[in-house]
C-alpha cells in the first residue's frame, strides 16, 4: 500500500493514521471488513431461521 | 490542482437539486439485484427523469412523489455490495451518502440473503442516523423457507424495518409511511454502531484526537478515522474536496488517489 | 490455528467440501474485492462446482453462489472442515 501524502492539517492526520496503521502486526483494513461482515453474520444468526418442510 | 468555489458545493447542488424547505431528500441504497428500482418506480410513478452522475459513466435516476402534503425526492444510488469505495459506483454511494445529507436513506435489502445484504446496511449506519430498512424479496424469501424475525431484527438494527415484495406492490404503503415518519422527525432512528475488534478500537482511539481537529466536517470523526485507518485515498479526495481544504494541497496529493 | 486442521489452498478443493478461510495471499484490488464479497479470514466456504473446462469454480458464501477463477483461489488458503467425496 502506498502511503497516503497530502500536506496541510489533513496529511498530519494521514501521517499520524499511516504510523497508527504500520504499528499494527495485522492489517487494519482487513479486520474492518472482516469485523463488519462478523457483525452482519451475528444479527443474521438471531432472527434468521429456516421453516421444516412438514 | 485548482478549487474553486464550484467545487464547494454540495453533492445536492452538483446534481441539480434545488432544496425547498417543504421537500425532503431520499436516498435508496442497496446491494445490485435487490429490487432497488421496483421500489423506485413504485414510489414515483412516472415522475422520474435519468442522467448521469457528474462527471461519472454512472447512471443517476431521481424521482418524486408527494405524501400528506410533503414533497420528496428520491435518489436511486448506484447498486453496490458495500461503500468501502473500490468501485466508481461505491465512490458515488457514499459521497452522496457523506456529503449530501439525505432526509433519509432507504436501504433495500433482499431478504434471501440477508447477511451479505447487512453489511451494506451497517456501512451506511456508520454514516447517516435517519435509515429504514426495507426487506425487499420476501415472497423469494417465503419460497426458500426461509423465516425472518421482524420484530428481533427491528430491534438489532435500531431502525425500522419494512417488509416488502415490491413486485407484488406489497408494504409499499406502509414503506411510503415510514419515510414520511422518519424524514418529519416524527419517528427516531437509533442504528447499530458496529463496535470493532480490539487492534481497530485501540487504533481508533489513537487517532480520533487529531480527525478531531478538522472542524466543519459533517460526519463523524469516529467514521473519518476509520477510513483513514482503512487507507482510504478515495475517502481523502472526497474530504478534502468538500472541506476545500485547497491550502492542503501538494503535488504528493495526487498520489493518494491510487492508495491502494 | 496451526495444526487445527490441514491448511490447503481454495482451488484444490473438490465440489461438495466445506471449509474456513484462513487467510488471503493475494494483493491490490483484487484482494479487496474478494474481502468485500465478504471472504475474509473465518468464513465458511462450500465448493459447489466447477466449470465447464474446470475453470472458474463456484463456491458458496454467505448463501450467495461465488465463481471464483482458480488461478486467483489458489491465493486463498483454508482449513477443511469436511470433504466432499466422504460425505456425499
Amino acid at each position: 500500500m502506498r502511503p497516503l501524502t497530502p500536506s496541510g492539517s489533513l496529511g498530519d492526520i494521514c501521517g499520524k493514521a499511516e504510523s497508527v496503521r504500520n504499528s499494527k502486526l495485522n492489517s487494519l483494513s482487513d479486520q474492518i471488513v472482516a469485523d463488519i461482515y462478523g457483525n452482519a453474520e451475528l444479527i443474521t444468526k438471531q432472527v434468521l431461521s429456516k421453516r421444516k418442510r412438514i | 490542482m485548482i478549487f474553486s468555489a464550484e467545487k464547494k458545493k454540495s453533492r445536492k447542488d452538483q446534481i441539480g437539486l434545488s432544496e425547498t424547505k417543504s421537500q425532503f431528500t431520499i436516498a435508496l441504497a442497496g446491494n445490485p439485484n435487490v429490487g432497488k428500482s421496483t421500489i423506485f418506480n413504485a414510489l414515483t410513478g412516472l415522475h422520474q427523469h435519468t442522467g448521469n452522475w457528474p462527471g461519472k459513466t454512472v447512471d443517476n435516476a431521481q424521482g418524486d412523489f408527494q405524501y400528506r402534503q410533503k414533497s420528496f425526492i428520491i435518489i436511486d444510488l448506484p447498486g453496490t455490495y458495500s461503500l468501502l469505495a473500490h468501485t466508481v459506483e461505491e465512490q458515488i454511494a457514499r459521497d452522496f451518502l457523506c456529503f449530501a445529507n439525505p432526509d433519509v436513506t432507504v436501504v433495500v435489502l433482499d431478504a434471501t440473503c440477508l447477511e451479505r445484504n447487512l453489511n451494506l446496511a451497517l456501512q451506511v449506519f456508520e454514516i447517516t442516523p435517519k435509515v429504514i430498512v426495507c426487506l425487499n424479496l420476501m415472497d423469494e424469501a417465503q419460497k426458500k423457507d426461509l423465516v425472518i424475525d421482524l420484530p428481533s431484527l427491528e430491534r438489532e438494527l435500531g431502525v425500522p424495518v419494512i417488509a416488502t415484495s415490491a413486485r407484488q406492490g406489497e408494504g409499499l404503503k406502509e414503506l411510503r409511511e415510514k419515510i414520511y415518519q422518519v424524514a418529519t422527525g416524527a419517528l427516531q432512528t437509533r442504528p447499530r454502531q458496529i463496535v470493532y475488534s480490539s487492534d481497530v478500537e485501540e487504533a481508533v482511539r489513537d487517532l480520533l484526537p487529531h480527525v478531531e481537529t478538522i472542524a466543519n466536517s459533517p460526519l463523524s470523526p469516529r467514521w473519518i478515522a476509520l477510513r483513514l485507518l482503512d487507507g482510504d485515498g478515495s475517502f481523502l479526495d472526497s474530504l478534502s474536496n468538500y472541506l476545500s481544504i485547497d491550502r492542503a494541497l501538494s503535488p504528493g496529493w495526487e498520489e493518494s488517489k491510487c492508495a491502494h | 490455528m496451526k495444526g487445527a486442521g490441514k491448511i490447503d489452498p481454495l482451488a484444490d478443493l473438490s465440489p461438495g467440501s466445506v471449509c474456513q478461510i484462513v487467510s488471503l495471499e493475494l494483493s491490490g484490488l483484487l484482494r479487496r474485492r474478494i474481502l468485500d464479497m465478504g471472504i475474509v479470514p473465518g468464513t465458511i466456504i462450500r465448493c459447489i462446482r466447477r466449470g465447464p473446462s474446470g475453470d472458474p469454480t463456484a463456491y458458496l458464501v454467505r448463501e450467495t453462489l461465488i465463481a471464483l477463477r482458480n488461478e486467483d483461489a489458489t491465493q486463498i488458503l483454508v482449513k477443511r472442515l469436511s470433504n466432499g467425496e466422504e460425505n456425499v
